[in-house]
């Protein structure tokens, strides 16, 4: 099928496509916590979670793929290096939730305001997982979910200013309860993990529908939208 | 008196050829760049199944500006060396490295338009600037994020013929 190489959307065509309550609104929040009391030596990070369903309706003319169309849950596990405000490089793997039941494991980094996005690997059933950034000596960042789905290699010596997990959400909905447990980081390329301990900082949104979120330990974060955690 | 019919054959040939150009302002380095025999399906693929992907994604608009046939071996070489060392991510996906080497696909540069993005970004980090995106088209149509970029950080070259 041939199209014309220049779409332009009219605004109308737009509210249209996008008439979920989460695009409407733009809706966009976070439930986080932070390990970041080491400076810029962070070069891994990993956590366990379970990866339950969310409810998210299909939205009037919507689709339900992966691919960071709206409407989308994410659930990450990053390393984030503030290079300066405004020019922060990270990494980031984890699970995408969108509607119709659709669950799908993603990766993706930038570096320098380029970000690159590998093929989305797309879930059949739930489990819980190991979510791991790593690096090896072969001179990459390695995004795994579970010890065998290998998913976003990154070449890059760069270390980090933190780590941080939790929620992000372009939909405004209830989203139930999870946590990540377990959550350890490594510095200074050390393939050793250590258990998050300083209940360093937390980012939860005040948005409508609320974010909650809260340390059941130092190295478990719980966190959920619309409903109490 | 016999009649030659030769130029009118080669003009209803070249007519027929170029219907549906106008509606495809493919730079034409673009196409110059693609094997002859399937010169017309990477930008096919690229204003189809790619312009539809970036417009689910929110892009308000989509202006192609190179359409590249490609393999994916030649497309996991490219991604692992279209950077300069800590420009941009020099970046691989193991499972799209384990495809067959010689799998066609597409790479579609385009220039766009952003609005409603559901991009994954840590809290307080600033978004880039997504005015140029790069998205794969795999032989079966279906369409891929590769990069988001900036035009300043990014040309329209892609990767080599293969």
């Amino acid at each position: 099928m041939r199209r014309p190489a220049c779409i332009v959307i009219a605004a109308a065509v737009m509210s249209a496509t996008f008439a979920s309550p989460a695009s409407a609104t733009g809706f966009h929040a976070y439930s986080t916590a932070y390990e970041s009391s080491l400076g810029a030596h962070y070069t891994g990070n990993a956590l366990t979670r379970t990866e339950t369903a969310i409810s998210i309706p299909t939205p009037a003319g919507g689709s339900c793929t992966t691919g960071l169309t709206l409407p989308v849950v994410f659930e990450p596990t990053w390393l984030v290096n503030s290079v300066a405000a405004g020019a922060e490089d990270w990494i980031e793997v984890g699970t995408a939730y969108t509607c119709n039941n659709v669950r799908y494991h993603y990766g993706y980094t930038c570096q320098n305001g380029s970000c690159y996005h590998p093929p989305d690997v797309q879930l059949v059933n739930g489990s819980t997982l190991r979510f791991s950034l790593v690096h090896q000596s072969d001179g990459n960042y390695h995004g795994l979910a579970g010890s065998d789905q290998l998913f976003l290699d990154w070449h890059s010596a760069e270390k980090f200013t933190f780590a941080q997990a939790g929620l992000e959400s372009y939909w405004a909905g209830n989203v139930r309860k999870n946590t990540a447990s377990s959550m350890a980081y490594s510095v200074d390329f050390n393939a050793a993990g250590l258990a998050w301990a300083g209940f360093d900082a937390t980012g939860v949104g005040s948005s409508s529908p609320a974010m909650c979120g809260g340390w059941d330990t130092a190295s478990q974060w719980r966190f959920s939208e619309g409903v109490a955690c | 008196m016999t009649i030659d019919r030769r130029p009118f054959a080669i003009g209803l040939f070249l007519m027929l050829a170029c219907s549906g150009c106008a509606d495809r302002p493919v730079q034409r380095d673009a196409l110059a760049a693609a094997p002859a025999p399937s010169a017309s399906s990477a930008a096919d693929s690229c204003n189809g199944p790619a312009a539809d992907y970036l417009t689910r994604l929110g892009a308000t608009e989509v202006r192609l500006q190179r359409a590249v046939d490609s393999t994916r071996a030649n497309v996991s070489r490219w991604q692992s060396n279209r950077f300069a060392e800590g420009q941009g991510p020099r970046a691989n996906s193991p499972v799209f490295d384990a495809l067959p080497p010689d799998a066609p696909y597409a790479v579609c540069v385009f220039d766009v338009s952003m609005a409603a993005v559901a991009l994954p970004v840590p809290p307080g980090a600033q978004p880039p600037t997504a005015d140029r995106v790069v998205v794969l088209v795999d032989g079966a149509g279906v369409a891929s994020l590769d990069l988001i970029t900036s035009r300043a950080k990014f040309g329209t070259a892609g990767p080599p013929p293969n």
